[in-house]
């Protein structure tokens, strides 16, 4: 095997297939984001994201 | 591809959220003041009919809210938008995240991604996460009573959720049940209808409110439209630009 076909086999295996732990984890840490900035109701959170929730038209108050 | 996944939604989520802020600041944030002028009655829509103060019942937060009265000085507005501007970064990397991590199934599936695609995809975003649930529950001014707060979450959500798969279904089934199935899963959100009081108040005056809804949109657009292209763009690069030449022995 040469150097060129390794790499060549190495890209494309990157390109055809689902990174689950990465999908799940890109999400699971964009819902977390979410909730503290969107819906967390506390009032430090409410409070700092106040016009943000209200700009971007996440239910708020 | 975790790295990859993680990075392009990060970058794509502070280039957009770059945008968004300049945005709020120029549009939103303006309207948002002078609601709350209404709500603190500093200004009084119908001077005399109504009664300041008593709409925007936030209970036990009462004291904490509205952060910038207008009794406070220019420095509690530069710390309450550079809070705000914070949070949007925060929530377009989420969206940021969440695009990335569908794309690269796309990808791994085949999918050809490229400027274009990656605009369709952010206009999908915004339908799903803005005109969906905005056609029950329109973007809203402080100071406009509305009915109960995690009744209205759990609808958005929901709708969010239904109109993002209908958006799916529309880019990728390939067959009429499938855009049905699309088609239903918009209707049927609305069919349930959005939690709402029995009257309608609010202490600002409806041109103000309406004029905000435009805006709300016109900012929610263009930050779907930057975060999708910006996607779409990171996601079109060659995997691996500079792939390192191991050596390798023939045996």
């Amino acid at each position: 095997m040469t150097t060129t076909t390794l790499a060549r086999e190495n890209t494309r295996e990157n390109t055809t297939s689902v990174s689950l732990f990465g999908v799940a984890g890109a999400i699971l840490t964009a819902l977390v984001l979410l909730y503290f900035s969107g819906f967390a109701e506390a009032a430090k959170y409410h409070d700092s994201a106040h016009d943000t929730r209200h700009t971007l038209a996440f239910p708020c108050h | 591809m975790t790295m990859r996944i993680f990075a392009n939604g990060l970058f794509a989520g502070i280039i957009a959220g770059i945008l968004v802020v300049l945005l709020q600041y120029l549009l939103t944030e303006p309207l948002i003041l002078e609601a709350e002028e209404y709500e603190s009655g500093a200004k009084v829509h119908f001077a005399g009919l109504a009664e300041p103060g008593v709409m925007h019942d936030h209970g036990a937060n009462a004291a904490a809210d509205a952060p910038a009265a207008p009794e406070e000085g220019e420095e509690s507005v530069a710390a309450r938008f550079s809070l705000a501007f914070a949070a949007d970064f925060v929530v377009y990397v989420a969206w940021g995240l969440i695009l990335s991590a569908l794309i690269s199934v796309a990808v791994a599936k085949g999918h050809k991604i490229s400027l274009q695609t990656g605009l369709l995809w952010g206009l999908a975003g915004f339908v799903a996460v803005h005109i969906a649930p905005g056609v029950g529950l329109a973007p809203e001014l402080p100071g406009i009573p509305a009915a109960d707060l995690n009744a209205r979450q759990l609808w958005w959500i929901g709708t969010v959720l239904a109109a993002a798969a209908a958006m799916g279904l529309f880019a990728f089934a390939q067959n009429p049940v499938g855009i049905a199935v699309g088609i239903a899963l918009l209707v049927i959100p609305h069919v349930i209808g959005a939690p709402h009081l029995a009257q309608l108040a609010g202490l600002a005056p409806p041109s103000l409110a309406g004029e905000y809804v435009a805006r709300s949109y016109a900012v929610a657009m263009a930050g779907w439209s930057l975060l999708g292209l910006a996607t779409g763009w990171l996601w079109s690069r060659p995997a691996d630009p500079a792939p390192v030449p191991v050596p390798v022995e023939d045996r």
